[in-house]
């Protein structure tokens, strides 16, 4: 056991993550700028962590989320993470699951990306729960096998420890148990349960119409794949850009343009299932669907939808994908960096409108319909407001600062990347 | 087995709010928050206006969506059908607040959830809820549903009543009499 993890964990593979901060006299314009980028990125993460130290001790005070409004930019942010870890484990198993060996040089850096973003992703709900470790411990003492939260935790955990125990055989390089074993095909359909319960966790609030459907839990697996294969992008184009490596640029073209291709279908799915989803809500039936439909459409949410989600999400992406500089690397991951930016506003707004109007009823006499969505709590315009905090802000940026630093140093400590050019 | 519930007559209710401050006296509930409110909403257009009023407070529904959200049992049926918050078990994950489709969760600034338990520590020991006992005019009545002898039982027998978002299938136990005498 010890000579295994001497061999994924060797000491040199340690030595080298301080010269990862290091900007020596010689070095070239973009590794400089890639090191001061990473400066900045760690203190970002820090102050996400002293955020994340604030938010434990003291609870929700500090939070931006009230009673009426409970789930909040960490939720947001969970979702993100933890879906993005689906994805990557998805597109990743074209490779080492499917046997596609365009997609083979990338599965284990994708299994590791996908391993930080879980931990991430954990940690940022570790944040928001007021007794995380409560939380874990009475999951396995006094389960509620009705609760999506229960499945949705429990899968979860599962799934961490499998994709930990893949990403170690992968790295051993002991194929007969990575393959053989079967364990990446069990990681492929595992990786579906976990999200897919995240999506019931939504799709379940009967109370909540704009989340309640058997939709959800689906969409929420397309909506992995956009993640997975937009960051498997710019984990492809920042590993060679920093590596100035021709032959390694060029061998990585196929995998970039199969990728690209691969967002774009993914994309193309999530827009149909959006569509429905507007076109259904605008129908209405049930209190509060067309109203939060129309929210997002007219309403305040207006500019979040439309610029972030619409216009930079999807619209600019799916014109590069869809191209002429489809295949050029730099388009590919300015496509992916837009994608990703409209999947976390989309995040945002998803969380944000399932809890917009309140649910009191205010009115309602037998024989008379009941209404649902007055002007309350002095707010004129009908929704209850949210604004996350400065603490939540900051735990967000943190996270995904301490995600993007744990998987270029995990990855430079554990020589993914040289692993990668033999690909 | 007894299965408790409610009654609201709307007929009696003035909205004096002494429901509001008995139960935050004896459930020793945080400032800002409330686990029963009173509703007062004008209905019509002038002259023909009518007011209806209303306390409100946990519906306690026999098919509750915060009991089968609730990832770890802290929401729970009590004996009697009575729908509590174990606070020792709450990890303050909300999901509850997110379930029940009657908002009357509030999360407690110790971080568990707290909502209104029909005084179920006072109903052990063969006493009313708070609110039901405060009262002035009498229009809160608590009792076994189930019981032909209560006086909810003889209530729902001979008044109009209705219950909340009755389309949300949670068959809730507080039902607000809507008019006098029988049907």
């Amino acid at each position: 056991m010890n000579l295994h993890l001497d061999l994924v964990l060797d000491r040199r593979g340690l030595a080298t993550l301080p010269r990862l901060f290091q900007v020596a006299a010689n070095e070239p314009a973009h590794r400089a700028l890639g090191k001061r980028l990473l400066w900045a990125l760690l203190a970002v993460a820090l102050l996400g962590g002293g955020a994340a130290l604030v938010a434990m001790a003291r609870g929700h005070h500090v939070m931006g989320t009230t009673s009426e409004v409970p789930w909040g930019i960490l939720i947001a942010t969970y979702v993100f993470l933890v879906v993005s870890s689906t994805g990557l484990g998805l597109v990743s198993s074209l490779g080492h699951v499917f046997g596609f060996k365009l997609f083979e040089p990338i599965a284990t850096r994708a299994m590791f990306l996908s391993l930080v973003t879980l931990v991430v992703g954990f940690s940022v709900i570790a944040t928001e729960l007021e007794r995380p470790i409560l939380l874990a411990k009475l999951a396995l003492l006094s389960p509620n096998p009705a609760s999506p939260i229960w499945w949705m935790g429990t899968l979860y955990g599962v799934y961490l420890v499998i994709i930990a125990a893949e990403l170690y055989f992968l790295l051993i390089g002991d194929h007969r148990k990575s393959r053989i074993g079967g364990l990446v095909t069990v990681v492929a359909a595992l990786s579906i349960h976990p999200t897919s319960n995240l999506g019931a966790v939504f799709g379940l609030s009967h109370a909540r119409p704009y989340w309640n459907g058997p939709l959800l839990p689906i969409a929420f697996i397309a909506s992995a794949l956009v993640c997975g294969a937009a960051l498997l992008i710019l984990v492809v184009y920042f590993g060679d850009y920093f590596k100035k490596d021709k032959q390694l640029r060029e061998g990585n073209a196929p995998l970039l343009e199969a990728l690209g291709k691969l967002l774009a279908l993914f994309i193309g799915i999530t827009v149909l299932i959006g569509t429905w989803r507007i076109i259904t809500g605008l129908n209405g039936g049930h209190y509060h669907l067309k109203e939060v439909t129309l929210a997002l459409l007219t309403g305040p949410l207006f500019f979040s939808f439309w610029f972030f989600e619409v216009f930079v999400g999807t619209a600019l992406p799916l014109t590069v994908l869809l191209g002429r500089k489809a295949r050029s690397p730099r388009h590919l991951a300015l496509a992916a960096g837009l994608t990703l930016l409209g999947v976390f506003v989309s995040r945002l707004n998803f969380v944000y409108a399932g809890q917009m109007f309140s649910l009191k009823p205010v009115a309602g006499r037998l024989g008379e319909s009941m209404e649902y969505a007055p002007p309350f709590k002095g707010n004129v315009a009908g929704f209850l407001p949210y604004t996350p905090s400065l603490v939540e802000a900051l735990v967000v940026a943190g996270a995904l600062a301490a995600a993007v630093l744990l998987f270029v140093g995990g990855s430079k400590a554990l020589k993914l990347v040289k692993e990668n050019s033999h690909g | 087995m007894a299965r408790y519930g409610m009654t609201v007559d709307q007929t009696l209710c003035v909205t004096c709010n002494a429901c509001v401050i008995a139960c935050k006296n004896e459930n020793a509930v945080p400032a800002g928050a409330a686990r029963c409110w009173t509703v007062q909403s004008e209905r019509g257009v002038f002259p023909l206006l009518s007011v209806e009023t209303r306390s409100e407070r946990c519906n306690h529904c026999d098919n509750a969506p915060c009991v089968s959200a609730c990832p770890t049992g802290a929401s729970h049926y009590e004996a009697g059908g009575i729908v509590v918050v174990s606070k020792e078990r709450c990890v303050g994950c909300k999901v509850c607040v997110i379930a029940c489709p009657y908002e009357v969760r509030y999360v407690h600034p110790e971080g568990h959830v707290d909502k209104c338990s029909f005084c179920a520590h006072r109903v052990t020991q063969g006493k009313q809820p708070a609110c039901v006992g405060v009262c002035p005019t009498g229009a809160l009545s608590f009792g076994d549903l189930d019981d032909p002898r209560s006086k909810v039982h003889r209530q729902l027998q001979s008044r109009q009543f209705m219950v909340l978002k009755p389309e949300e299938d949670t068959r809730p136990k507080l039902f607000f009499l809507t008019s006098r005498g029988t049907p």
